[in-house]
């Protein structure tokens, strides 16, 4: 099934192989991002230097960025599927190494420190897991049972979720859970699938919310998968047993975990930071909901100024674009990310290659998880989980990582294009 | 067939991601649109989070006696858009009683700060802090005619009289460079941060948790009461309250015995190496130097002579004179080369290869043993037993026998810092070998460069902390040392005590021979005059010439002589013979001490001539 003309070196003219529309997109979104940083830390009790500003330090982060993505772009696309699982059990011996040695900030062990630079390994990992999952499924047979590759997608996607778990960074850990969504596209029951994913998504979420407003978005689902048998030829019992169990099993998740010793249950509540956010989350709400149709133009929101919020410009920064930029600026760059993620999928869906596609719906799967938890988030729409907006939210160590992740799904999609000029 | 189920695959996704983006967008909606709450929030009533500021920690001396605590003052705040275009700042500076130039200076910074942003134009802002209660009760008057001025109650540093300055050191506004490494912590521009001393090695400590308060503001930034009744509001909690070793009372007694002179003075209670007094002169005023008018006493007292800013105790380093005279006795004692019942006959001057090198200051009975030489601080005397104690030993060299005698030394304490909690301290010195290789050349000198060390002078530096730490050694005959402590007591923790274990090893008899010359030295020695009725006292005196300005006058002192519950080392510069001055403020301080006042009418009298002796003005006599 592989097509190995798919991974030819680019001589000649690599640039103009770069899908012109996916490289724009995440340039867009990118600059946009330092716009933004700008505007949301605009804290008039701090004074900071010019090269501490965190704009210009993201400018800088934008810079360095260039250095891996020429790499990558110079670079055997075959490679990368060679080299998928010695990346991804790197990454996960760099995961177990910050475990051990790494600095610990805002209460995880997850970051190394270099001088001014911190890095999170848990970051790259989502790339490389990604690799892994993407060489797991082109390496299979088309007429494996389906069980097979679940199993071993499954593992692939189990270890690094468990080692960031134990780095005390619940959020994180989550968005190795989503790259599974990528599984999708291959050869399972989408029952299955479904089912795995919503027992966990359950049991994870009847620990953050109350149990009432779980059983809601239960239901809610019900109902949507009996209009959807109305379309498709779905057995109808098996949704709603399914609904019958997973809204049973949210009411035993919260009274199993009621039944631990207090100081387990606190560690518990850690682990999924839970508590003491309800005043950020209101802030947001009043941020986002005074932008408006238009918003109060840029760098002046009075919201997200003047207070001492410290997640302003990393993980709640999205209450600054809908403040400044009101329903109309927000939908803008929502649009952009919705078009980055359906690029991505096209993308994906045209490549030749079986390891190219997963890869793309992986990366899809994960910018998907990553925008509508942050942006969820700070419209109280899901629990508060810390994630970054992808490219947007400050911080170098993120989006160097999104910016390989990205950059790395261009160059296996320009060999594509290459092998298409070649025959 | 596979064609139609991976597009019906890719459909699944793209819905689930269309799906996803829809719901978003519904909520963005419903924020932004339906929802009026949030918009009327934004725009009229505004919830604000304000920091809360924690109550600092208070300073408590060992009987819990208050040394620093916590007033009420007022910062006068400007609210920029509620202001007029020009301020009256002269009329300001009248009702503040405050140099005009002052307040100009402020005002002018403040503007900037407007101008620049870095000020917001509808926040309060405090330009004038910590007004007391009396100028800001004449302000209060007056604020009718200066609108967009306000006075917001704040806290401030208020110490008791004749507290212990450089110990405690003071608190002063945050700067630029320090707000980097503090803003990580909760510190922000405007705050007031420990300078020196207990204030700044515990800052952390006394500082405290911020608190967070939720109010609901006008556009202005005018309070218009609390959200949900102050019910999510997280109290501040108060910083931990500090005990110190320190004895207010002695200390403060100390300090007017050291009123117009300069110098140290340390005492410490042997047993458990507690520093009860840390008194260094000149000092500053605490209270001054933190009031309205601090940039003025900050400047007067920067200027002035001695250096009040210098702590004498702990940093500075003075030649021992004759107290070392006990410390060297010991040395030799403990190396067997001198005995305690060997008698040297004074010839009052002291030849070596035909010079004169050394004079008995006083033509004195000849010694009969080392508490009759200590007695008379006999020069000679104890210029034998230090040439004795490095020559005696037929060591390899001088340079070994040096080394030797100087590790002795540094077995009580001195070359070396004592404290462990990083409050800036010398280590002084104690010359080895190698220093006087680097001098001279190797083996290039001869004993006659070290002759001065013996008696306490030459290269020898000791700090007053050092002195008073060395005779804790001798008072407790070298049994259970611990090291000198300055915190108790840390909120509800107790510190611990190290416990000291280098001393060196010297015979409980050779010990009570020491001490029993310091007794000789007070009741009828170079101390004589200052014992006290009914307390067995003893100690050293020193007296160190310095050629162009009266001496300096030393005392290392403790009593009672049995057991000692206190040490007391008091150096006064310029202050003539040892006997004189710096033994009397001992004795003073032991009989303060240990009775609790001094009594007797010849012992007043000696209160009353310490406290109105001046020894600042030498160069007018
Ligand atoms: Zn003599």
């Amino acid at each position: 099934m592989r097509n190995n003309s798919d991974f030819r070196i680019i001589s000649e003219r690599p640039l103009r192989l770069m899908d012109p529309a996916l490289t724009v997109l995440y340039l867009a979104i990118s600059i946009i991002g330092i716009f933004v940083i700008r505007s949301a830390s605009m804290d008039q009790e701090v004074v900071l230097e010019f090269w501490e500003e965190p704009h210009i330090r993201q400018i800088v982060w934008l810079f360095i960025t260039l250095v891996p993505a020429i790499v990558i772009l110079a670079m055997d696309g075959a490679f990368f599927f060679k080299m998928a699982f010695p990346l991804y059990v790197a990454s996960l011996i760099l995961l177990i190494i910050v475990m051990l040695f790494g600095a610990e900030i805002n209460g995880a062990r997850s970051w190394f420190r270099f001088g001014p630079v911190a890095l999170q390994p848990s970051e790259f990992a989502k790339t490389t897991t990604s690799l892994a999952v993407a060489a797991v499924c082109a390496s299979l047979d088309q007429d494996v049972p389906p069980k097979t590759l679940l199993r071993n997608a499954a593992a692939v996607l189990f270890l690094p979720f468990l080692l960031v778990v134990l780095q005390g960074d619940f959020g994180s850990a989550l968005v190795f859970v989503a790259i599974g969504l990528c599984l999708i596209r291959e050869n399972i029951p989408l029952s299955l699938f479904f089912m795995a994913l919503l027992l966990l998504l359950v049991s994870l979420f009847a620990l953050i919310m109350k149990a009432w407003a779980l059983a809601l978005w239960v239901v809610g689902f019900g109902l949507l998968g009996l209009l959807y048998s109305m379309v498709r030829r779905v057995p109808r019992r098996m949704i709603i047993m399914s609904t019958v169990a997973l809204l049973i099993w949210s009411q035993v998740v919260p009274f199993a975990y009621n039944l631990l010793a207090p100081h387990q249950k606190e560690r518990i509540s850690v682990v999924l930071g839970k508590g003491g956010d309800d005043w950020n989350l209101l802030q947001s709400k009043i941020a986002i909901g005074s932008g408006k149709w238009t918003g109060k133009g840029y760098a002046k929101g009075t919201q997200t100024k003047f207070d001492f919020v410290p997640e302003q410009n990393t993980d709640f920064i999205f209450s600054t674009v809908g403040e400044e930029g009101g329903l109309l600026g927000s939908f803008g760059l929502l649009i952009l990310f919705a078009l980055l993620i359906g690029r991505i999928v096209v993308v994906a869906e045209r490549q030749r290659s079986h390891f190219s596609r997963t890869y793309g719906y992986a990366i899809a799967s994960i910018l998907l998880f990553h925008v509508f938890i942050n942006v969820g988030m700070t419209m109280g729409m899901v629990p508060v989980i810390g994630i970054p907006l992808p490219l947007i939210s400050y911080g170098g160590s993120s989006f160097l990582s999104f910016s390989i992740m990205i950059i790395l799904f261009i160059r296996l999609d320009m060999g594509r294009k290459q092998s298409l000029a070649l025959s | 067939m596979m064609e139609n189920a991976a597009h019906r695959r890719a459909s699944v996704f793209l819905v689930l991601v269309i799906t996803l983006f829809v719901l978003l967008a519904l909520q963005l909606f419903n924020l932004q649109v339906l929802d009026e709450r949030y918009h009327a929030a934004a725009e009229e009533n505004v919830v604000k989070q304000r920091r809360t500021e924690p109550v600092r920690g208070e300073i408590y001396d060992r009987h819990g006696e208050k040394i620093a605590y916590n007033i009420v003052v007022y910062d006068l705040e400007a609210l920029y858009v509620a202001m007029e275009e020009n301020l009256d700042v002269e009329a300001l500076a009248e009702v503040l009683g405050m140099p005009l130039f002052e307040v100009q200076e402020r005002y002018d910074v403040y503007l900037e700060g407007i101008n620049s942003g870095t000020i917001p134009k509808v926040r309060k802002y405090p330009i004038i802090r910590a007004l007391d209660t009396t100028t800001s009760m004449r302000m209060r008057e007056q604020l009718l005619d200066f609108p967009g001025l306000s006075l917001s109650p704040s806290s401030r540093r208020e110490y008791v009289q004749y507290a212990p300055a450089h110990l405690l050191g003071y608190m002063g506004e945050i700067n630029k460079n320090e707000l980097k490494e503090y803003t990580t912590k909760g510190y922000r521009m405007g705050d007031y941060i420990g300078r020196g001393g207990i204030e700044s090695e515990f800052e952390y400590a006394l500082r405290g948790t911020n608190g967070e308060a939720y109010i609901i503001e006008d556009v202005y930034g005018a309070e218009r009461g609390k959200y949900e009744e102050g019910n999510s509001d997280i109290q501040a909690s108060p910083g931990n309250d500090l005990y110190l070793t320190i004895d207010l009372v002695l200390q403060q007694y100390a300090r007017s015995l050291m009123e117009n002179k300069k110098g140290a003075v340390v005492a410490i209670d042997p047993r458990s190496g507690e520093i009860l007094t840390l008194v260094s002169t000149p000092d500053y005023n605490l209270s001054e130097i933190m009031g309205v008018n601090r940039g003025e006493y900050f400047r007067s007292i920067s200027n002035a002579p001695g250096n009040p800013f210098l702590d004498r105790t702990l940093t500075g380093q003075y030649q021992p004179g004759s107290t070392f005279k006990t410390i060297s006795a010991l040395i030799a004692l403990s190396s067997r080369t001198w005995s305690r019942n060997r008698s040297y006959v004074c010839q009052y001057v002291y030849r070596l290869s035909g010079q004169t090198v050394l004079k008995c200051s006083h033509t004195h009975e000849p010694a009969q043993n080392i508490g009759q030489a200590l007695m008379h601080s006999c020069n000679p005397y104890f210029w034998e037993v230090f040439k004795k104690c490095v020559y005696g030993l037929r060591k390899e060299s001088y340079a070994q026998a040096l080394d030797d005698w100087g590790n002795a030394c540094r077995s009580f304490g001195l070359d070396t810092t004592l404290l462990d909690i990083g409050m800036a301290e010398s280590k002084g010195n104690v010359p080895l070998s190698s220093y006087y290789d680097g001098l001279y050349g190797q083996k290039r000198w001869a004993p006659t460069a070290m002759i001065s060390l013996g008696i306490g002078q030459g290269e020898l530096l000791l700090t007053p902390l050092q002195m008073a730490f060395s005779y804790s050694i001798v008072a407790n005959r070298g049994q259970k040392v611990l090291y000198p402590s300055l915190i108790r007591q840390i909120g509800q923790n107790a510190q611990s005590k190290r416990e000291y274990k280098d001393v060196l090893d010297v015979s409980w008899r050779d010990y009570e021979a020491v001490i029993d010359g310091m007794r000789l030295a007070v009741s009828s020695g170079t101390a004589k005059g200052n014992s006290i009725p009914g307390i067995s006292f003893g100690g050293k005196t020193g007296t160190v010439e310095k050629w162009d300005q009266p001496s300096h006058s030393m005392f290392v002192g403790m009593a009672p002589l049995k057991e000692p519950e206190i040490v007391i080392a008091v150096i006064v510069e310029n202050g003539g013979a040892g006997g004189s001055t710096a033994a009397p403020i001992a004795s003073l301080m032991a009989e303060k001490y240990l009775r609790g006042s001094v009594l007797g009418p010849n012992r007043k009298a000696l209160e009353y001539s310490i406290k109105i002796k001046n020894t600042l003005n030498w160069d007018e006599k």
